[in-house]
């Protein structure tokens, strides 16, 4: 038991060491005092299974999320929120589209509005962006704030020859290798020199996100950026909204139509009917009456068909070998 | 015959052509990204009235068809605000709207006495063209160029998208308003050369020529400029030759390099 404790105390120590932060020292004592604890009141068979690893990580953990905890409360404290829209009504031909709408976007955070058709959701974030105007309520951005905007589509004129270069690149502040760098990113580097007018509704989709990447937003806002796509392109997409978040700090604001997908992938859910009705935690909203209410009818009724490939495609299209299920029945035909 | 060429007139004329070509190459493509092909014809139509009221007046042609245009893009600017009619319905008010007075007006001030060659003015009068008016023209030109290259990238942003341009900090309404008046006085400027029928043929048919061998938005103004002054310098020889009226031949010029090169040019493989 006290080699145990030897052990716990070292493990817990050089990981303060690899931080080398001053506030640790204390949550090394807080941490050490709890493992005391927890292994006093443990009861000794499940005690007699925990390997001192297992221990040691679990502490470490603990003394990891608590700090994190910190570090994020200080850093909330310090930064004021990237964008803060207090009670917006909108009104339009004497119909209520939004009414009462306060929310506050944070940096580092993803947030995901949905709601149902008609909610008031696109119209929300046009205000937010700035391209319509509330008939009541405030929106007060950061002062030069740095906005990136997916929207879900565009249409660029047949008549303009334009490649995807040049449409990244249309005030001539970046150069082709940044261009490509910022293509890599969302997996679309093969596209460089294609017009704009030939791609696909996934591939639009991912150079509109690299173009607005290229701005290094503070806040990116995506309406509906996996509309049209299969569901393997949204989960690569989501997969990619995530690494954009970790990689370039940013705050990220989405709109979207597929619960199950987005769920996994958010920070905060703001679920939207004219008014809204909640938000929270993703896990903690999927159980609120509210959000039942607006979609309890579509979770309960939807089957879903779940299936697995024997091959998949890379973004261009080509088959790559799966990793798992190499025989699956309904391709056997077809061999 | 080369001694037609020698003679000033020509290279006056020359000269003229050049200077329209250089800017209804640049602005005639962003006319034809945004469709704004009804609204070149708008301007044109109000023409006649800039051009009855400046003789009228006792001034410059060129002078009064600027001025009426800019006057128009100004209306259409205010009356696109107020978002209850569509664009093309508001320039079809304007645009007859402006040719139907300008007819009265006309008929007013030739009862009057004005002598007004009316042909002149419709179909241009390229051979006429003296120094002063090219004076005027390459000023006109100049400072168009200058503008026109000054606003430029946003032009392009929101001809691809207005809303994207506008989350980018692009001050939409000033570009297109300013766009709007550099467009007033390119019809000043193509007054003498092609005349007020024939002036948004320029605009479109070199642009859409230049289409056919672009890959990006800026290569298709260059090659715009260079369609535009092989059909003004063609169009100038032809009517020298063949005794052709000059401006409707720059026209046709324009429209031939464009047939031969769609016939050329395989569909798609610049696209």
């Amino acid at each position: 038991m006290k080699k145990k404790f030897e052990c716990l105390g070292h493990g817990v120590a050089s990981v303060i060491c690899k931080r080398r932060f001053h506030k640790w020292l204390r949550v090394y004592f807080n941490d050490h005092l709890q493992s005391l604890f927890i292994n006093a009141i443990l009861p000794c068979n499940i005690h007699a299974n925990l390997y001192p690893n297992d221990l040691l990580k679990a502490s470490s953990e603990i003394a990891m999320s608590s700090a994190r905890q910190q570090a994020a409360e200080s850093t909330n404290a310090e930064n004021s929120p990237l964008l803060v829209a207090e009670n917006i009504t909108y009104v339009k031909r004497g119909k209520a589209i939004l009414s009462d709408v306060s929310l506050q976007l944070c940096s580092r955070e993803i947030i995901t509005l949905i709601g149902p058709n008609g909610a008031g959701k696109t119209s929300l974030i046009r205000i937010l962006l700035g391209l319509s105007e509330a008939s009541s309520g405030r929106v007060q951005r950061q002062p030069d704030l740095r906005l990136g905007y997916v929207p879900q589509r565009i249409v660029v004129p047949e008549v303009m020859p334009i490649r995807v270069y040049d449409f990244l690149n249309v005030a001539g502040l970046y150069d082709a290798p940044q261009c490509l760098q910022m293509l890599e990113e969302v997996n679309c580097d093969y596209l460089l020199y294609s017009a704009m007018q030939d791609l696909s509704g996934g591939e639009m989709q991912r150079v509109l996100l690299a173009r607005a990447l290229l701005k290094k937003p503070q806040l990116l806002v995506l309406d509906e950026p996996a509309s049209g796509m299969d569901i393997i392109g949204q989960q690569a997409l989501y997969e990619t909204i995530r690494h954009i978040r970790d990689k370039h700090d940013c705050g990220i604001l989405m709109v979207s139509h597929d619960l199950h997908l987005v769920m996994a992938a958010t920070d905060r859910v703001i679920c939207l009917n004219a008014h809204i009705c909640c938000t929270g935690h993703p896990d903690d909203v999927t159980e609120h009456p509210e959000y039942i209410k607006l979609f309890g009818d579509a979770i309960d009724g939807l089957a879903l068909y779940s299936h697995n490939h024997d091959h998949e495609h890379d973004l261009s299209g080509n088959i790559v070998e799966s990793e798992h299920c190499h025989s699956c029945e309904h391709h056997k035909g077809q061999k | 015959m080369l001694a037609l060429w020698t003679e000033s007139f020509v290279l006056y004329a020359l000269a003229a052509g050049i200077a329209l070509a250089l800017v209804v190459g640049p602005l005639g493509s962003v006319v034809v990204w945004r469709r704004m092909a009804y609204f070149g014809d708008t301007l044109a139509h109000a023409a006649l009235l800039g051009v009855a009221l400046a003789v009228a007046a006792d001034k410059l042609p060129m002078a009064g068809v600027g001025l009426i245009g800019v006057l128009i893009a100004v209306l259409l600017f205010w009356l696109e605000k107020q978002r209850d009619l569509s664009t093309d319905t508001l320039l079809g008010i304007l645009s007859h709207s402006a040719l139907a007075l300008g007819l009265i007006v006309l008929s007013v001030i030739q009862a009057q006495g004005f002598n007004i060659n009316l042909m002149s003015y419709l179909f241009g009068d390229l051979l006429a063209v003296d120094t002063s008016d090219l004076m005027l023209m390459y000023g006109s030109v100049v400072l168009i160029l200058l503008v026109f290259s000054q606003i430029l990238s946003p032009l392009i942003s929101i001809s691809i998208n207005e809303e994207l341009a506008r989350v980018d900090g692009v001050a939409v309404e000033k570009i297109r308003f300013v766009f709007m008046i550099l467009l007033a006085l390119v019809i000043a400027v193509a007054l003498k050369v092609v005349g007020i029928l024939l002036i948004t043929a320029l605009l479109i048919i070199p642009a859409a020529t230049a289409r056919l061998f672009s890959k990006s938005p800026r290569q298709m103004v260059l090659v715009s400029v260079l369609m535009a002054v092989t059909a003004v310098v063609l169009g100038l020889v032809s009517s020298l030759v063949w005794d052709f009226p000059t401006g409707p031949a720059i026209v046709v010029s324009a429209s031939l390099l464009f047939f031969v090169s769609r016939i050329f040019v395989r569909r798609g493989s610049s696209g």
